[in-house]
């Protein structure tokens, strides 16, 4: 065969297969166009449901007959009453939801389904307290993948069971939980509810410096007086993006500890902790804090300078560069300024 | 003297030769292309963005570089306060919108002030890049972020760098005015800068057609697809553009080009290579351009990416004489930076830059567009002449025509796949009949409008051609 006669022929079959692909993805599209369809009228028909429960119009197990076995129909419906509705209402509809056996249909899901059913029955199991509903999650802690694993922790949490500082720093640290906003919210939580436990757990040296970052992060959101000395031990970690954590933590609530240490942060050899030392919520009575900055204006990073910058006008300093040479750094910082008149 | 029978065995070699050429050609951009596909796909993988508008928010908003978006605007009374109520409506903790009338014919200005309650200020400046005398500067009472400078006619460039000047924030963002970026489009396009801040100096972001889709008080409200075909077209045009090359060049490290429409830089960096270079067309391409130069002169380790994510929504040209005008100046303006940097061309110093991203210019910017039309021309000439086997005019056929639809197609699917930004199946079949459809004779025009910039170019036309503006489409 000539070469020319295999370029055509690679030309043929390759725009064919990528009509067929096209075509493939157009009627996938069509399938969940409609599938999403009867989801919207379905939950629309659990919400007005739901509505009727409230008002005690209607007995639940004959309304949300047709429905109940839907597992991810009916988390999804719970998981949005839940966003809006609190106390005895709510507890009216878990209570028929309960009578509708719709808590033992999640229950199974969230051991047995798949993809999403599983996720958002995980998560709305958590408006469904019991000790069968904590047991079930614990489960799912231990066997679920990573989005399933989180939700059922959190979850947990909002049923009223326990879940220690240690196990889920455990599941960070073997990577079976993913670093999200997620999980650092569910530390935010788990530290709130076990400062000590989570104060003890900084002193371990065989965490890994993303999940002692992580942690770092949740202390600093409690707000425990308790906490700063520990905080104040991270500023000496040998990883520069520890340092740079605690030093963002230790800045925003500026513990009196911290303030003789913020200099050294300034001076730091890495530019994250320098400028998370140039962030810090300090004073110009906090002393070496005005000097550094002004140091920090011939930075080589240029968000150091910038950062710093941004602190000096927070403090009222006017600095005599202007912005552009702040960016430019020392070598500019003598070009001229002009004022544009009206 | 030599007969037709004795000249013909010539003529053949030369016509096999000529088709030949223009074959390899043809078939080593349709490999180049598809591998940018596949490496297009593998990114948009990797890359794939947040969904959640108030995670993204929580993750990049705490630590977010303060950034000033240039809008410079030239005859823009249609768009101009739509486009500027988008902008200061932009879900970003820091920014503020530097807007440049430069030197507006039209009532530009005036709409501005009504607008917004515009009245005179004075504010301190560098004076860093060059550009046409200011001959005022306005505020906003009630809109703290806005400054709107009115300036003496000098062009895009110009304007450009007199917003360059005046802004205060480490980031800038070059934004058309008669675009709109999406709400979160800044905390997307602003997470290199936070990852890397040492290393990237510039980051591009996808431009997409806002033609048929709904806008409503300066928001994008509904994507559509346009009705009129030849913005139906360009919306494939662009689908190739943004979310193949753009991203497989940023992949290869070889991204020459950050759309005027919605790039940021960082200021230090622009600064330091003066501005914008006045009295040039494409002075997006050409800023690019001189920040490798520079940057690769100094043998720095720096960044130049694209994240597919953000986006910006812009009007394209529903009439073939401003889209022609509009080509032919883009091109223009590539082959005026083509040569106006032709030093870098295969020069060891610029590395990949040198020889892969110039070697591409050169390859299908400029000589492309005459190879191609001379193909199209020459090689069925040939056959019927009886000079060329069948094979090989059939060859042409498919690398013109055949690879052409694998690319747009391609580049459909792979949107779909990974991005879905279209909004049903009716929108699909529309843009997969416009993806075959464009290969048949809108391409071709293409060519032909790039042959007029090249000749625009020799023959030193400067002129920017005007741009009929049709306002947004209301919801």
């Amino acid at each position: 065969m000539r070469a020319v006669t295999v370029v055509w022929i690679a030309a043929l079959v390759l725009a064919s297969a990528a009509v067929f692909w096209m075509s493939v993805l157009i009627v996938l599209r069509l399938f969940s166009q409609r599938r999403a369809a009867r989801r919207a009228a379905a939950r629309m028909a659990v919400d007005a449901a739901f509505v009727d429960i409230l008002q005690g119009r209607e007995d639940s197990r004959r309304i949300l007959a047709p429905y109940r076995t839907d597992a991810l129909l009916m988390a999804e419906s719970l998981l949005s009453l839940v966003a809006m509705v609190r106390g005895d209402d709510l507890d009216v509809v878990v209570h028929a939801l309960c009578r509708a056996g719709v808590d033992r249909v999640l229950r199974d899901c969230a051991i047995s389904g798949i993809g999403p059913s599983r996720l958002a029955s995980v998560e709305a199991l958590g408006a469904l307290p019991g000790s069968a509903t904590r047991a079930v999650l614990l489960q799912a802690a231990r066997r679920g993948g990573g989005r399933v694993r989180l939700a059922a922790l959190r979850s947990l949490l909002q049923a009223g069971g326990a879940v220690p500082v240690a196990r889920v720093l455990g599941h960070i640290e073997r990577k079976q939980l993913l670093l999200s906003a997620g999980l650092a919210e569910l530390l935010q939580l788990v530290v709130a509810a076990d400062p000590p436990g989570a104060i003890a757990a900084m002193g371990r040296k065989d965490l890994a410096p993303r999940t002692r970052i992580l942690l770092i992060e949740a202390l600093s959101a409690i707000h425990s007086p308790e906490a700063v000395a520990a905080l104040i031990g991270e500023t000496e970690s040998p990883r520069a993006e520890v340092r740079a954590a605690a030093v963002v933590a230790l800045g925003k609530t500026m513990p009196p500890g911290f303030a003789p240490l913020l200099p050294k942060a300034l001076r730091d050899p890495d530019w994250r902790v320098r400028c998370a030392g140039a962030q810090a919520n300090a004073d110009e009575q906090t002393a070496g804090f005005v000097n550094g900055l002004i140091l920090l204006l011939m930075d080589h990073v240029w968000l150091v300078r910038f950062t710093a910058e941004a602190s000096l006008s927070r403090l009222g300093i006017e600095t005599q560069h202007g912005p552009a040479a702040v960016l430019l750094g020392a070598p500019a910082a003598g070009r001229p300024a002009r004022t544009a008149r009206a | 003297m030599m007969s037709w029978a004795d000249a013909l065995p010539a003529l053949a070699r030369w016509a096999r030769f000529i088709a030949g050429s223009v074959i390899v050609m043809g078939l080593a951009q349709s490999v180049f292309n598809l591998w940018q596909l596949g490496l297009a796909g593998i990114a948009l993988r990797r890359k794939r963005g947040i969904d959640d508008a108030a995670q993204l928010w929580r993750r990049y908003a705490g630590n977010a570089p303060a950034i000033a978006l240039l809008v410079p605007a030239y005859n823009e009374t249609l768009t101009i306060v739509e486009s500027v109520t988008s902008l200061i409506s932009l879900q970003y903790p820091s920014f503020e919108v530097v807007v440049v009338n430069d030197g507006s014919t039209d009532d530009t200005l005036a709409a501005l002030v009504a607008a917004f309650d515009l009245v005179p200020i004075e504010r301190a400046h560098d004076n860093i890049a060059p550009h046409a005398p200011i001959r005022n500067i306005y505020g906003a009472p009630h809109q703290p972020r806005l400054v709107v400078v009115d300036k003496e006619n000098g062009g895009k460039a110009d304007a450009l760098n007199a917003a360059l000047n005046l802004s205060r924030a480490p980031i800038v963002c070059s934004v058309d005015a008669d675009s709109l970026l999406e709400p979160d489009s800044l905390l997307r396009a602003v997470g290199p800068f936070q990852h890397d801040p040492e290393r990237v100096i510039a980051v591009g972001g996808t431009v997409r057609l806002a033609n048929g889709c709904d806008i409503k008080d300066g928001r994008l409200t509904r994507v559509g697809t346009p009705t009129n075909l030849l913005a139906l077209l360009q919306t494939i045009e662009y689908l190739r553009a943004f979310l193949m090359a753009r991203l497989a060049w940023s992949e290869v490290r070889s991204l020459l080009i950050i759309s005027g429409a919605f790039g940021l830089f960082r200021r230090d960096a622009v600064l330091e290579i003066g501005g914008y270079r006045l009295g040039t067309v494409g002075e997006d391409m050409e800023l690019v351009i001189r920040l490798h130069r520079h940057n690769l002169a100094l043998k720095r380790d720096y960044r130049i990416e694209f994240v597919p994510e953000p986006v910006c929504w812009t009007q394209a040209p529903e009439s073939l004489s401003v889209l022609a005008r509009q080509r032919a100046r883009w091109h223009r303006g590539a082959l005026e930076t083509f040569v106006g940097h032709s030093d870098m061309f295969f020069n060891p110093r610029f590395g990949r830059i040198g020889f892969l991203g110039f070697g591409y210019m050169l390859a299908v910017d400029v000589l492309g567009p005459l190879v191609e039309i001379a193909g199209y021309l020459l090689v069925p000439a040939f056959w019927i002449l009886g000079v060329l086997d069948r094979e090989y005019f059939f060859a042409f056929l498919a690398i013109s025509f055949g690879f052409g639809v694998v690319m747009s197609v391609g580049a459909l699917a792979l949107e779909e796949t990974e991005l879905r930004r279209f909004p049903d199946v009716g929108s699909l079949l529309t843009l997969m009949g416009a993806a075959i459809v464009e290969n048949f004779g809108y391409r071709q025009l293409n060519n032909l409008w790039r042959l007029w910039g090249t000749y625009q170019y020799v023959s030193r036309q400067h002129a920017w051609g005007a741009m009929a503006r049709a306002g947004f489409r209301r919801a």
